[in-house]
C-alpha cells in the first residue's frame, strides 16, 4: 500500500506557506510507517492504530516542531506517538468502539501465532519490544521517549522477553 | 531469531492509502479537523447517559479501594461495583473489591494484606504468576496501582478483554495467585569498575557453552547454530561487589570483544537481575551488544546462572570508559495459594 505513494521531498524553493504544507506532506509520506506500526504493536489491532495515526499526524500539522535534522524529528514523532496511544488507552470513550478483525493482515501462520502471542503481553512490555527490536533504538533512548529510567527499561525488556518465551513455549512453540 | 520473526511480522503492517489520505487532507487543510472520526460526540452523549443512570447506586456503596480507581480513570471509577469476595493462604488475604464490564472489556481491582506481618509492602510484585480464568477467550493485564501505608494493603488493576470483541455478558471470574515478590532493593548507576588496569584489556580463559538466553541487539548474531556462545570461564568472586546475590565473576577480552561476567544466585527465588553499560567522562553511554546466560551444569541453573555481558569496544578505547551497572533483587518470595471466584456483573 504505502509503496505505491510516492515518496516527495520538500520544495524548499517554495513560498513559506507551500513549504510548510509540502514538508508536512513528506513528513507523513515518510513516517507512515513508522508512526503505524508503533500504534499498532501497542494496541494490537488495526482500528485503534488508525485513531492514533490521525491523531499523531494532525498535531504534526497544527503546531510542526521544529526539528534541526532528521533524526530529532523521527524522535519527535515517536514520542508523539507513545503518548496518544497512552492516553488514548486510558480514554473511556475508545472502550465503546469494538476494533476490527485482523483478518487478512498475516501472509504466514508463523507471523499469525506471533502476533497472537504478543497479544498476550502487557502493552507497555510490546511497545518497548517494537522500539528495540524493530526501531533498534537503545535502551537509552527508549527511556527517554517514553519517560521511564533506564533501568525500567531494561527490565521491562528483561521481562517481556521471558513472558513471550513463557507464552511460546505453553503454545508449543519456542 | 525473535528479532527477524517479528521483524517479517511487522513489515507486513502499512496504513491503510485512505489513512494515509486522510492524514495528507489535514496537511492541505490548515483547518485541520477534515479528517477525523466524528464518533466522539456520539459515544460521549450516549456514555453521559449511562453516567447519570448507574452512577448513584454505585456511588452509595464505596469501597475500600475505590480510592485507587481515581488514580486510574476518574471518569471510569463511577462504574465500578462492590465485590469483597477475599480468600486467605499463608496468612496474607487477597480481595477482589469492585468490578465493572462493558463491552468486551472486564476491569477489577485486587488488594493483598499481610495479616501477620510486613511481608506485603509497596514494591510488591506478583511475579507474573497470577492466572485467570473467565468464560471466554480473551486477554489480560495487571499493574500495581498503590500501596496504602495505614492498612498494609496493596492494590491492582486488572483488565480483560474479549479476542472476539463481542459483550461480555455476565458469567464468571476466578483469579488466582501462586507467588508474589516484595521487599526490593534497587541498585542504581553502580560504578563497578575504572577500566584503567592494563590487564583488562587481555584476552581471558574462554570456554564454549550453551546459552540458554540473553538478549542484546545482536544476541543471535554470535550464536551458533546449536545454541553454543564462548564466554569467560568464571573466576573467584570479586572483593567488594555489593551486590546481594550477585557475584562479579570475571572481565576481559574473549576473541577481540569485551566480557563481564555476573553470577545470580538463586534468581527464580528472587528475580535477581543486572544491566551493564559502559559510559566515558562526557556521559556517552555504551551498551552491550548482547549478553548470555548460562551455567555450569542443568543441575545448576536457577541456583547459581552466569551473564556474560559483552562489549564490543576495542581494548585500545577502554580505558576511556567506566563499566557501571543496575541490579535489582527482592528481599521477600512468597509462594501460596490465593484464588477469588466472583460474578460478573452489569
Amino acid at each position: 500500500m504505502m509503496e505505491q505513494i510516492k515518496k516527495k521531498k520538500p520544495d524548499i524553493l517554495a513560498g513559506k506557506e507551500k513549504q510548510r504544507g509540502e514538508d508536512a506532506e513528506w513528513v507523513v509520506r515518510t513516517y507512515a510507517d513508522m508512526v503505524y506500526r508503533l500504534a499498532f504493536a501497542r494496541t494490537g489491532n488495526r482500528s485503534d492504530a488508525d485513531d492514533i495515526f490521525q491523531e499523531v499526524f494532525l498535531r504534526y500539522v497544527k503546531s510542526p516542531p521544529v526539528c534541526e535534522t532528521e533524526e530529532h524529528r523521527r524522535a519527535w514523532l515517536l514520542r508523539v506517538t507513545v503518548n496518544c496511544a497512552g492516553k488514548f488507552h486510558r480514554s473511556f470513550w475508545q472502550r465503546f468502539t469494538g476494533p476490527m478483525e485482523e483478518e487478512g493482515t498475516w501472509t504466514q501462520q508463523e507471523d499469525r501465532d506471533l502476533s497472537t502471542q504478543l497479544k498476550k503481553l502487557p502493552e507497555k512490555y510490546r511497545m518497548v519490544l517494537h522500539l528495540f527490536y524493530y526501531e533498534e533504538l537503545p535502551v537509552e533512548k527508549i527511556a527517554a521517549l517514553t519517560g521511564a529510567k533506564q533501568s525500567t527499561v531494561r527490565t521491562q525488556l528483561t521481562r517481556a522477553r521471558r513472558a513471550l518465551k513463557r507464552i511460546m513455549e505453553e503454545d508449543g512453540d519456542a | 531469531m525473535l528479532e527477524q520473526k517479528y521483524r517479517h511480522m511487522m513489515d507486513q503492517i502499512s496504513p491503510d492509502e485512505k489513512l494515509v489520505e486522510q492524514a495528507l487532507e489535514n496537511v492541505w487543510n490548515q483547518e485541520g479537523r477534515k479528517g477525523r472520526k466524528v464518533w466522539y460526540p456520539a459515544v460521549a452523549a450516549a456514555a453521559c447517559v449511562c453516567l447519570f443512570l448507574v452512577a448513584m447506586p454505585v456511588l452509595a456503596a464505596v469501597p475500600q479501594g475505590y480510592q485507587f480507581l481515581y488514580l486510574v480513570s476518574p471518569a471510569t471509577a463511577q462504574f465500578f461495583k462492590p465485590v469483597r469476595r477475599a480468600c486467605e493462604d499463608q496468612g496474607i488475604r487477597m480481595e477482589v473489591e469492585s468490578a465493572c464490564i462493558h463491552g468486551d472489556t472486564a476491569e477489577f481491582y485486587v488488594t493483598m494484606q499481610d495479616l501477620e506481618g510486613d511481608r506485603i509492602d509497596g514494591t510488591t510484585d506478583l511475579y507474573d504468576s497470577y492466572s485467570i480464568h473467565m468464560p471466554f477467550d480473551g486477554i489480560g493485564h495487571s499493574e500495581r496501582i498503590g500501596y496504602d501505608e495505614e492498612t498494609g494493603k496493596v492494590s491492582f488493576y486488572v483488565s480483560l478483554t474479549r479476542w472476539d470483541q463481542g459483550k461480555i455478558e455476565g458469567g464468571k471470574i476466578t483469579f488466582s495467585v501462586r507467588e508474589f515478590l516484595s521487599h526490593k532493593k534497587k541498585w542504581e548507576a553502580l560504578l563497578i569498575d575504572d577500566l584503567k588496569k592494563q590487564e583488562r584489556t587481555k584476552e581471558q580463559p574462554a570456554r564454549l557453552t550453551e546459552s540458554y538466553g540473553g538478549g542484546g541487539l545482536d544476541h543471535e548474531l554470535y550464536l551458533e547454530k546449536d545454541g553454543q556462545t564462548g564466554v569467560l570461564v568464571p573466576g573467584k568472586p570479586w572483593e567488594g561487589f555489593c551486590v546481594e546475590g550477585a557475584e562479579l565473576t570475571g572481565m576481559g577480552y574473549v576473541d577481540g570483544l569485551f566480557h563481564v561476567q555476573v553470577a545470580y544466585l538463586n534468581r527464580y527465588e528472587t528475580d535477581i537481575h543486572g544491566f551493564l553499560y559502559l559510559q566515558d567522562e562526557q556521559g556517552q553511554t555504551v551498551d552491550d551488544i548482547y549478553n548470555v546466560y548460562h551455567a555450569e551444569s542443568e543441575e545448576t541453573r536457577g541456583e547459581r546462572d552466569y551473564v556474560d555481558y559483552v562489549f564490543d569496544v576495542p581494548p585500545e578505547k577502554l580505558g576511556k570508559y567506566r563499566l557501571y551497572g543496575d541490579f535489582s533483587t527482592s528481599g521477600m518470595h512468597v509462594e501460596g495459594n490465593w484464588q477469588v471466584t466472583f460474578p460478573l456483573e452489569e
